[in-house]
């Protein structure tokens, strides 16, 4: 137990390594990485057991030395905000690279190697407590992903590829500026140079306010262009439709989620002035997000792109819960951040797998296959119900989480994003509806129905869905303390400003 | 006493020219087939004098009247020179085997162009950074011309030995102004002179220095003043510009840091704004033309030159944190670029001439995927993305100027950055991609492997651990 988060970042790493020196073949190479990423689940379950829920701070904290002249360590931890998506993290990596079995045709030993590397990078960043060593785990992640949607993905792949690459990165290089800048305020203050993220949230009281403001807005920038929130959303649609299943799953999955996990872990409180004076603003732009999203979404003609527009008003959802900066809003923007990743990971791996058959995601093409695949309609259909949020389904209980806090802290805003969920019933149900009832396209009589392994993949989402909605405290109480503690945090300072 | 502090603050320099000597008895010596062997004899020479010469940390051997100096900085950035010869003389046996020009004076002129650089870096006083200025100069003008047969080659010896003459001219001019108002050459001296006030408004002296520093400019490539490095790299032959776009830039960097901070430091305010528009002129125009270009090349010179843009930012930052960021920029481009161009260097067209077209990567990747890593490596390295090497010399920049309250600065670099990324991207993009288009030959030789294994391990390992490589700049004083 003792070094477990760091067998968790680096193992993923190891099994590429290995699996580039030893394998040759795709075929056994597949296999590989999937066992490796099996294993790398299972680390994480004792991880979950022997969490210690009633803690606050960080736990099975490792810390050493890396670059000391620069007061650089290499220091981990995990709390209630993170463990839960380490665990979306390793279960969704798992299941994308068993979803990628047949469709992915060539080059496999890469691409394997390259779905472990991201795994280290996406681990790392959720677990990493310097800020260096963040900053370096969020960097990394980007290469494997953009080789993942550029060699593997769809027509227009390089294009979506590159966007994707360069919107992320702008962001993040001014990210890197405000961490210097942070770094040098803190060292001036307390006359210790580090970039411990621990040490230096708790000077939080001491930073200036228009200091708070730049490093806010620099880190907010970066944060909402993964998120990703409006206008800086462009990338996403162009990144999800031409990734490869596998790399839908894991942006839609965890990579969106860096960003919402980024203003919970630092612009809350690190920046908690800001954030408190910038709440309106961010309130506003989740909320133009989750009508938006919705709106564009209706309008589109492709599946896949249709689930990446949703993808934007969903997270409104969590930038929304997140900056009502109470319990419940914040317990229910990170709930429906797992359930996000998990419903519409599950959505991705379904379009997926009937374009492995069809090789079309237009709407327009389907047409009444329930009639020819009964088991795959009927896993959609409980999919697309949780994707709008029905009761006993998990989203349900994240969005009503949310719009709780929200009502508590702007309740005109909670009103326009309730509104949004009315939305997401419309597009969601008449995608469904187009795609899988009507009239039987003649093409598709003979569609094969999910075999064994495809239903073997989505299973475990499917209890995690239900699992949530019927009994979600399974799940929060991992978040009460740490969430409470930041609550607190955020309260503290909001009296002080009064 | 006198004696030996002087002849150990020469001691290299001298250990230096006897092993360039011998050098050029063993170009006689050994038969045309064998000439690399006069090349890793060079390295061998280099490993000595690195081993004999190394001064104790914080040593300095100030010598004939404070006009030489050999501490740690003068060491660092002789290895620096030290490893891209390495480097390069690695890298280069197939590529001049192939051209027709392997010849011993390859390996001898870069040795002695080492030679000049070390005493442009440790100068202190402007007669000695000349002599050792030129040295360099002549040794590179050769070098950029060395494949004689070639139009391209020819052409960019000519034209970096007239701009270069002129850029020198230009420089020796200044300094005789700031002779004349100052009486002396020496660093200390003209320091002290400028502190005392006196020359506060004082046309000549202030001429002088512009005059100097655009000299410098010259040298680094700074924009407006670089006119001449896209061509010369791209004419040089590949192993050639691989070594002129980091041992002599980093020659002339680290003697403009010595000559700013001792000699200027008084005079910050003349020079610091006038070097913060060269970086930011420099950074910008370098990425943004390397981004119209086709030829992979002419790409990595028009980077290059931006990457003296970011280097330029250390400077400015006027704190030891710069030039430290300065030095461990430097050493890590040593690899990352040198490796580069030794695998753009390989790279063939139907197996007859030297391709560097963007086209002539596609599919690579699938094709051979050993090289195409490697030129992945080094391209993300040279954008500067973690966890790689290059990235901790741009962090060690940003950290410098962020020190320096330079918050505009870091921004403009942060956001060339992200342009550069562009650029270095497309390389990946035809490699990975594509399908190949044309018939391209990527056989990498046993030596050119060799350079390139060293250059990604070098870049993966900084970037994974670099505590080693900070702690090696970590006790530079100017």
């Amino acid at each position: 137990m003792e070094h477990i988060l760091s067998y968790l970042i680096f193992f993923p790493l190891a099994a590429a390594l290995f699996i580039l020196i030893f394998f040759r073949g795709g075929k056994s190479s597949m296999w590989a990485a999937f066992i490796a990423s099996v294993i790398e689940f299972i680390i994480t379950i004792p991880l979950m057991a022997n969490f210690d829920k009633n803690e606050a701070g960080m736990q099975f904290v490792e810390k050493a030395w890396w670059i000391k002249s620069l007061g650089i360590q290499y220091h981990l931890g995990v709390d209630g905000i993170s463990i839960l998506m380490v665990f979306l993290t390793t279960l969704l990596t798992m299941i994308a690279i068993l979803g990628s079995f047949t469709y992915i045709q060539k080059r496999q030993k890469e691409f394997y190697i390259a779905m472990l590397v991201l795994e280290t990078g996406m681990v790392g960043t959720f677990l990493a407590m310097d800020f260096f060593l963040f900053y370096i785990f969020w960097e990394a992640m980007l290469i494997p992903m953009y080789l993942i949607i550029g060699v593997w993905g769809g027509k227009r792949r390089i294009y979506a590829a590159v966007k994707f690459f360069l919107y992320t990165l702008a962001g993040s290089v001014l990210m890197l500026l405000a961490i210097i800048a942070l770094y040098y305020t803190h060292g001036q203050i307390t006359g210790n140079y580090t970039f411990d993220i621990l040490k230096i949230t708790e000077q939080y009281m001491m930073y200036g306010k228009g200091f708070q403001l730049i490093v806010f807005a620099v880190f907010f920038i970066g944060f909402a262009i993964k998120v990703p929130m409006f206008p800086v959303h462009t990338w996403l649609p162009d990144a999800h439709v031409e990734a490869p299943t596998a790399g839908s799953v894991i942006l839609a999955g965890v990579l969106l989620k860096m960003g919402t996990y980024g203003m919970l872990r630092f612009c809350l409180p690190m920046t908690p002035y800001a954030s408190i004076k910038l709440m309106p603003v961010v309130a506003a732009l989740s909320v133009i997000a989750i009508i938006y999203g919705a709106l564009v979404a209706m309008v589109q003609k492709d599946i896949k792109k249709l689930v990446a527009y949703s993808s934007v008003s969903h997270m409104g959802f969590v930038t929304l819960g997140i900056y009502a900066l109470n319990q419940a809003g914040i317990e229910g923007g990170i709930l429906q951040m797992f359930n996000h990743g998990i419903i519409t990971g599950a959505l991705f791996l379904l379009i997926g797998l009937i374009y492995e058959r069809t090789h079309t995601r237009e709407i327009a093409d389907y047409g009444g296959i329930a009639a020819s695949v009964p088991v795959y309609a009927t896993i959609f259909l409980i999919f697309t119900m949780a994707s709008i949020g029905l009761p006993s389904m998990g989203a349900f209980v994240g969005e009503f989480l949310v719009l709780v806090g929200a009502f508590e802290a702007f309740s005109d805003w909670a009103i326009l994003a309730a509104i949004g969920v009315i939305f997401s019933a419309v597009y969601m149900l008449w995608m469904f509806q187009r795609v899988l009832y009507q009239s039987l396209n003649k093409r598709w009589e003979n569609l094969a129905d999910m075999n064994l392994r495809e239903v073997i993949y989505i299973f475990p989402l499917l209890i995690i869905v239900f699992w949530i909605g019927l009994y979600p405290e399974t799940f929060q109480s991992y978040m009460h303390a740490s969430v409470a503690k930041l609550v607190e945090h955020m309260n503290t300072v909001a009296v002080a400003m009064k | 006493m006198d004696f030996m502090l002087n002849l150990q603050s020469i001691f290299p320099e001298v250990l230096m020219t006897v092993f360039g000597l011998i050098l050029v008895v063993l170009d006689v010596m050994t038969s045309k087939e064998k000439k690399s062997m006069v090349g890793y004899f060079g390295i061998a020479f280099l490993l000595i004098t690195a081993l004999v010469a190394a001064p104790p940390v914080g040593g300095k051997y100030l010598g004939f009247n404070n006009m030489l100096m050999w501490d740690t900085f003068s060491y660092v950035f002789f290895v620096i020179f030290a490893l891209a010869y390495t480097l390069t003389t690695l890298g280069s046996v197939e590529y001049l085997r192939d051209k027709g020009i392997l010849k011993g004076e390859f390996y001898t002129i870069m040795f002695f162009s080492i030679l000049g650089m070390m005493f442009m870096v440790s100068a202190f006083d402007l007669t000695i950074f000349y002599v050792g200025l030129e040295t360099m100069a002549i040794a590179m003008y050769v070098l950029a011309g060395f494949n004689k047969n070639e139009i391209r080659s020819a052409e960019a010896g000519v034209k970096y030995f007239i701009i270069g003459a002129f850029s020198s001219a230009l420089f020796l001019f200044g300094m005789t102004y700031v002779y004349g108002a100052t009486g002396s050459l020496n660093y200390i001296q003209i320091s002290e002179v400028l502190q005392s006030g006196m020359l506060a408004d004082n046309m000549t002296v202030k001429i002088g220095l512009i005059l100097m520093l655009v000299g410098f400019a010259f040298k680094i490539s700074a924009v407006p003043f670089h006119m001449w490095a896209p061509d010369v790299y791209q004419g040089a032959p590949t192993p050639a510009a691989g070594f002129m776009t980091v041992a002599p830039k980093a020659a002339a960097f680290a003697a403009l840091v010595r000559f700013a901070y001792i000699a200027l430091e008084p005079a910050a305010g003349l020079w610091v704004p006038l070097f913060s528009i060269l970086a930011v002129l420099t950074m910008t125009y370098g990425n943004l033309v390397a981004l119209a270009q086709t030829n992979v090349k002419r790409m990595l010179a028009y980077s290059a030159i931006s990457h003296a843009g970011y280097m330029l930012i250390g400077l400015v930052s006027m704190n030891p944190e710069g030039y430290r960021a300065i030095a461990l920029y430097s050493l890590i481009y040593v690899f990352m670029n040198i490796g580069a161009f030794t695998l753009l260097g390989i790279l063939k067209n139907k197996g007859m001439v030297e391709d560097e077209r963007l086209e002539s990567f596609s599919g690579l990747a699938k094709k051979n995927p050993l090289y195409a890593l490697a030129m992945l490596i080094f391209m993300f390295s040279l954008a500067g993305i973690p966890p790689l090497a290059g990235f901790i010399g741009k962090f060690q920049i940003f950290m410098a100027a962020m020190k320096a309250d330079l918050l505009w600065l870091a921004i403009v670099g942060a956001l060339n950055s992200a342009l550069a990324c562009y650029y270095y991207m497309r390389v990946t993009i035809y490699m990975y991609f594509n399908e190949p288009e044309y018939e391209v030959d990527a056989t990498v030789g046993r030596s050119a492997f060799i350079t390139s294994f060293i250059g990604v391990l070098v870049v993966l390992i900084v970037g994974f651990f670099p505590s080693a490589f900070i702690n090696f700049v970590k006790h530079l004083i100017v």
